[in-house]
């Protein structure tokens, strides 16, 4: 009886079996998701820095869990200096107009 | 002279972790699954609205803790974390806590969805103002008669009063 198989199969089973319970929360909206997109001044429009994080963030992971999937094996895969510059601007977009827009309505 | 033999040992403690984790994790997911673990406002912020910071940050635990377990899977040791890894996890962070910061600096991020809503917490407070309120009287009036009977009567009096004039506010505060 192998115990490390054991053992390995038992993370797997907790973190996927969280996953799915967290996607599908997500997916029949018993994890709130509102105004995921929407901006916080009251207006209920879409807010366009919101969209576009959202986007490279999907990018990102999508990018990441490929490179794990075709990697080595060995060694988690490494980000590439672009995907961080695209990551850290989109983030510092995001935030810069939070705070601008904050800023204007406080 | 011979050497025990502790793989009978090993086996037995292996056993008994495995087990144990095992419990563990098959019992968050069912107090989750239950509800009984509440993870409604798992990416909510305080006044009930989705973060995308927090989102986000849901996001790349996962994909950090999914690539981990296939390297894992493959190889018995843990690997090395790579520092393009640890900058994109720290940028996420960084979004997730000036966000925050952000938010909290106005008081419609601190403010909760419900607060000036809430009929229960209103028939509290006007059941808590009018038993204050009915017990004074009560002592009062029954100083001459009774301190103790009156305080007692002026109380219940004055919560029940209380109690339906804070769920009337509250119904009128919230026609919705």
């Amino acid at each position: 009886m192998d115990i490390v198989r054991i053992l390995r199969w038992e993370a797997i089973g907790f973190v996927g079996g969280l996953g799915a319970l967290i996607a599908v929360r997500m997916l029949n909206g018993r994890i709130s998701l509102r105004n995921l997109l929407c901006r916080k001044d009251g207006g209920g429009q879409t807010s366009p820095e919101r969209v576009q994080l959202l986007l490279s963030t999907i990018f990102v992971c999508a990018s990441y869990l490929n490179d794990a999937l075709h990697g080595s094996g060995n060694s988690l895969p490494d980000v590439s200096p672009q995907t961080l510059y695209l990551f850290g601007a989109s983030s510092a977009v995001y935030g810069s107009v939070k705070a601008w827009t904050n800023l204007k309505s406080g | 002279m011979t050497t025990p033999d502790k793989g009978w040992l090993t086996l037995v403690v292996g056993l008994i972790v495995c087990v144990f984790l095992a419990g563990v994790a098959l019992r968050i997911l069912w107090l989750m699954w239950h509800d009984e673990i509440d993870l409604s406002a798992l990416v909510a912020e305080t006044n009930g609205d989705a973060s995308m910071s927090r989102l986000q940050l849901l996001l790349f635990t996962f994909v950090i803790a999914v690539s981990i377990l296939m390297i894992v899977a493959n190889k018995t040791a843990l690997p090395e974390v790579p520092s393009g890894v640890l900058t994109l996890l720290g940028i996420s962070a960084s979004t997730y806590a000036v966000g925050k910061s952000i938010s909290y600096s106005q008081p419609e991020g601190r403010q909760k969805p419900d607060d000036d809503n809430d009929p229960t917490l209103a028939a509290q407070l006007g059941a808590a103002a009018g038993a204050m309120a009915g017990a004074q009287t009560g002592a009062q009036a029954g100083a001459q008669t009774g301190a103790v009977t009156g305080a007692q009567t002026g109380a219940q009096t004055g919560a029940q009063a209380g109690a339906a004039a804070g769920a009337a506010a509250a119904g009128g505060g919230n026609p919705g």
